[in-house]
């Protein structure tokens, strides 16, 4: 065997520099296997970090020590916070950046960091020996030894684009697939699923008659996504204007009539896409009575000639892409860049994964990211994070680092994966998230960073800095619970700083008296949330499924819902309920099988 | 193959029709025991009458022999019902009979419906209803419970659920994809007090729909010397409780049970309330009031010479307050003597004047309708819907404050807490319709 490392990190998109840069930084040597190193960290589809949920992974991810907080800031371009009125825990950050310089702001994080070393390579296979895994094969033949891998090849396995009629083979357009992968997976056993998801044509910025589009600035006072952002010079480059035009009839008379081309409905693409994120044409045909669709036009960069549409994702013939989009407000004489495709790809099944990402077929070895059926850079991310901490910590055996539903909005994200599966490319949102009024951006700090210290990614003095900031929110916080100063704060119009003023409460730096209002405003809907959260996971999560279960025992079952548990394989009946598909009748003969065989208390 | 069991389907009062019901596989060779002269082949579901004969071919009576075929029967196994003139003590012999023959065993309370349930054949509220209608004690109990087997309280929960599901997605929507629901009308004020009303609904429904299964507690309660046992017996219409003109004669508490109009009343009289009393009688006053902490609802009796103690002061006398939400009922009586002013029903339980009103006052704690139109409800689904309504209206709240996000957990709330009557979760329900009624997209 070749040279070996401790941890193998397989493709380094968003996932994999975030697994990559946590192994290394936790002390353990990581190889960092790329098809091509220009690629790395590679914005593939709009360019933007952040928005609902996602704005909170990120900060969740930059509270545990992830990298991507701190790229976006450097490189971003246009900061928005979005549901500003709505509420503390919707609130989100998000970020447009030049998506060249997020590559190569990231890119030069993976070359800086220490013990991270980069080949350029394909992998083809990986070796197992007595369920362990001790390495991967790479397409030459050559093996590289590891005592543990973390794939994260997004939509590159079996990727297959589509242009109209068009299809060739690839995660991206000029890139190769990543082949034999899949098929070494199936041989130890995994089972894959087939996705797809799309991406629009990219406009050439100087075809574009901004005019006639509604611009849409940045705020005014951008605030960073990262703790570790130094206030100062922030923001770093130009600030650029997004604008916003639509869709109209004409548009989608032209959709209509060219939808046979599009391989969706020509029956050329079997994945399944999202529903949260379908292409134009699928928009038109779903949403036949809507008159206009929004259209974000968002440069590509402060140097880049490029606009991305977000909004008119496509698989259409390019010719057709051009004629739709010349219907649109501002975009009457538009060029392609290139045109918009469709990519479907191999996904794993990942109810196959431990909460750690850590397979439960293969010891040693982690899937994170797309690979795992997700959507998105910052749900990739944050995958890629814990599977890289879960990795390093067994390494030194640490104790694994698995967060719970009320701590993070990543933890749900990963909960939902592990134990319920998908059935569509999932992408997170807060309405996923039963503690969301405690899961808040501003508060990801006092959840995670005490984590993120203990596995080694956030220094004593940034730790410091929480608990310093966490002692003066309890304090005021001990001191004013139950006054009259606390019934005031409950008061939607009522904010501390008018208080403070008043010298009824001690001045506080203004995150800290947000967080102590917010507090106090919510104290009593999240006693409640906890309470019944805590009822459902003690009624059902107690009641614990063995791992030799047969569900097809279970009188009564359907073969159908027996098939699903199977493959599933809940540890609970908590988690039971949660495989999509099973009935609530389906719920109730394996509870009443269970408490056959072991009288199960209080259900 | 689980054992064939046996048990006596109708009560254990003497009826005019009294069923035997075996269930298993050996059903069929175990009814045929008891009725020889039935024909080789049978043909399920039909009623043959029949002589019913003891092993040694004695004839016992004569009746209806019923044979449901698997899986097309209540427990999905073959099921035999012998239906007999209902005289107990014949039907205890037949159960006898049957578990000596080795062909069977005494089936357990609710064992059919567990049967029925693990065979798929009825689902946890149907089975639920299924165990009320086991303990059902009055004719409006057994009907209910039926009327829930059939799904009306699943139906009309369904429907208040899918209200809630499209408000919590509108509003979670808004929450997690801003720019794309930019604009569009929520409407929220107006269907959240519309949600609400439906679920007061319900909960009242669930009220009385508990009333019905088990009864209502209503305790006759008042200052000494009001005239509460004379009014305990102009309700019944007899002379039960010890009727004296002396202060204070009802020193402990007399309880009734009591069919009224088919629901079942239990009316508890209880020791006259005064501020003075010592020894028995205090002791007394103390088991009122703990009869009252129980009770359904409460009639509150006074009249002029009683002194009549205002019920709002009652707390204090009673060194305890009446449960909240509790229905009180006032009542002046002895107007025939010394009418006493005020609101509430005037009755002269001496005469008999405005009983029929107090009558009807406890009538109408069961609810308006038909009885058919009322449905059971286990404690675990009242109790799912009164959260629901607490969430609804915490909701209604948080959107008076201006808090969309607190109304979006609210009603994932609300919902969830009906998802545990319909056995839905909360979250894919909203989030599935989100993306159903909105357009969002890359």
């Amino acid at each position: 065997m070749g040279s070996t490392y401790d941890v193998i990190v397989v493709g380094l998109g968003h996932a994999g520099c975030e697994a990559a840069l946590a192994c290394a930084r936790m002390g353990v040597s990581t190889l960092g296997i790329t098809l091509r190193k220009e690629a790395i960290a590679a914005m593939s589809c709009n360019p933007a970090i952040g928005g609902t949920a996602k704005g909170h992974l990120v900060h969740e991810l930059d509270a545990l020590g992830g990298e991507m907080a701190r790229v976006a800031d450097d490189a971003g371009t246009h900061f928005r916070v979005l549901n500003g009125s709505k509420g503390p825990a919707v609130r989100a950050s998000r970020v447009l950046c030049d998506r060249a310089g997020y590559a190569r702001r990231m890119q030069r994080s993976i070359e800086a960091q220490e013990r991270l070393f980069l080949e350029e390579a394909m992998v083809s296979g990986l070796e197992v020996e007595d369920g362990r895994v001790v390495g991967v094969r790479l397409g030459s033949g050559e093996v590289r030894g590891a005592r543990a891998v973390i794939l994260t090849t997004g939509t590159f396995l079996q990727a297959l684009m589509h242009v109209g009629e068009q299809r060739s083979e690839g995660g991206r357009v000029g890139e190769a697939a990543a082949v034999g992968l899949s098929g070494a997976l199936r041989s130890l056993g995994f089972v894959l699923g087939r996705f797809k998801t799309g991406t629009p044509a990219r406009l050439l910025r100087d075809s574009i008659d901004f005019s006639r589009c509604a611009p849409q600035p940045g705020d005014p006072l951008p605030r960073p996504l990262s703790l570790r952002t130094p206030r100062e010079g922030f923001p770093k480059g130009r600030q650029l204007v997004c604008h916003i035009t639509h869709t109209g009839p004409a548009t989608h008379q032209v959709i209509k009539e060219n939808i046979k081309y599009s391989p969706l409905y020509a029956g050329g693409i079997s994945g399944h896409g999202p529903r949260y994120c379908p292409s134009i044409e699928e928009k038109v045909v779903r949403f036949a009575g809507r008159e206009r669709h929004q259209i974000f036009l968002e440069p590509d960069g402060i140097d880049s000639p490029i606009v991305y549409p977000a909004g008119v994702s496509t698989s259409l013939p390019e010719e057709v892409q051009v004629k739709f989009l010349r219907t649109i407000p501002g975009l009457e004489a538009v060029e392609l860049a290139r045109p918009g495709y469709a990519v479907e790809y191999d996904y794993s099944v990942p109810t196959q994964l431990h909460a750690t990402l850590e397979t439960r077929r293969v010891r040693g070895l982690y899937f994170a990211g797309q690979l795992n059926g997700t959507s998105g850079y910052e749900e990739a991310a944050f995958q890629g994070l814990i599977a890289g901490i879960n990795a390093a910590l067994r390494l030194a055996g640490g104790s694994e680092l698995v967060l719970g539903r009320d701590e993070a909005h990543g933890a749900v994200l990963i909960d939902e994966l592990v134990s319920r599966g998908v059935d569509e490319p999932f992408r997170m949102l807060t309405s996923r998230s039963e503690h969301r009024l405690r899961l808040r951006e501003s508060n990801a700090d006092l959840r995670l960073r005490g984590h993120g210290h203990r596995v080694g990614l956030v220094s004593d003095g940034e730790w410091a800095e929480t608990e310093a900031r966490r002692v003066r929110i309890e304090e005021v916080l001990a001191r004013v619970r139950g006054t009259a100063v606390a019934r005031l704060l409950r008061r939607p119009e009522c904010h501390y700083g008018e208080l403070s003023r008043a010298g009824r409460v001690p001045e506080l730096p203004d995150s800290d008296a947000a967080e102590v209002e917010t507090e106090l405003k919510y104290e009593g809907y999240i006693a409640r949330q906890s309470r019944q959260t805590a009822r459902e996971a003690g009624r059902w999560g107690q009641v614990k499924i063995p791992d030799d279960f047969d569900f097809h025992a279970v009188r009564g079952l359907s073969t159908e819902a027996a098939d699903l548990l199977a493959a599933h394989r809940p540890h609970s009946v908590l988690g039971a309920r949660k495989v999509p598909g099973v009935t609530p009748a389906a719920i109730s003969l394996l509870l009443v099988h269970l408490h056959r065989k072991a009288p199960i208390h209080g259900v | 193959m689980p054992e064939t069991i046996v048990a006596i389907a109708t009560g254990p009062a003497e009826g005019g029709v009294g069923i035997l019901r075996i269930s298993g596989e050996a059903a069929l060779g175990l009814g045929r025991r008891f009725c020889p002269e039935l024909p080789e082949a049978l043909e399920p579901r039909r009623a043959y009458f029949t002589a019913i004969r003891d092993p040694e071919g004695a004839v016992l009576d004569e009746g209806l022999f019923l044979y449901f075929e698997a899986p097309a029967s209540f427990t999905g196994e073959d099921v035999v019902e012998l239906q007999t003139h209902g005289s107990p003590r014949l039907l205890r012999l037949l159960l006898e009979l049957s578990a000596s023959s080795g062909l069977a065993r005494l089936a357990q309370p609710g064992e059919f419906t567990e049967r029925a349930f693990l065979s798929g054949r009825i689902d946890l509220s149907a089975a639920e209803a299924a165990a009320d209608l086991i303990s059902a004690r009055s004719e409006a109990a057994v009907r209910s419970a039926a009327a829930s087997m059939r799904g009306e309280l699943g139906a009309r929960v369904r429907a208040v659920r899918g209200g809630l599901v499209e408000l919590a997605a509108d509003v979670s929507a808004s929450l997690d994809f801003p720019d794309e629901t930019e604009g569009a009308s929520l409407n929220l004020g107006a269907r959240l007090v519309e949600l609400g009303a439906a679920l007061e609904g319900l909960v009242r429904g669930a009220r009385s729909g508990r009333l019905v299964r088990r009864g209502a507690k209503v305790v006759l309660a008042g200052a000494v010397n009001a005239g509460k046992s004379s009014l305990f017996n102009r309700l019944l219409d007899e002379e039960r409780a010890l009727v004296d003109g002396v202060p204070g004669t009802t020193r402990d508490f007399l309880e009734a049970r009591w069919e009224l109009d088919g629901f079942e009343v239990l009316l508890v009289d209880t020791a006259g309330v005064r501020a003075d009393a010592v020894g028995v009688e205090a002791e007394g006053i103390l088991r009122g009031t703990r009869a009252m902490a129980s009770a359904d609802a409460v009639i509150w009796v006074g009249s002029r010479d009683s002194g009549a103690v205002e019920p709002a002061v009652l707390p204090e006398l009673l060194a305890a307050p009446l449960p909240e939400g509790i229905p009180v009922l006032r009542v002046r009586n002895k107007v025939d003597v010394a009418p006493l002013p005020g609101e509430g029903v005037s009755v002269s339980a001496r005469t008999g004047e405005g009983v029929e009103a107090v009558r009807a006052w406890i009538r109408g704690l069961f609810g308006a309708g038909a009885l058919s139109e009322r449905w059971s409800v286990s404690e675990r689904q009242a109790e799912a819907i009164r959260r629901a309504s607490e969430d609804v209206t915490r909701a209604g709240d948080a959107f008076g404050a201006g808090l969309l996000e607190v109304v979006a957990a609210a009603l994932s709330e609300a919902v969830a807490s009906l998802g545990e009557i319909t056995g839905e979760g909360a979250t894919e329900a909203v989030v599935g319709k989100i993306f159903e009624r909105f357009c969002i997209g890359k």
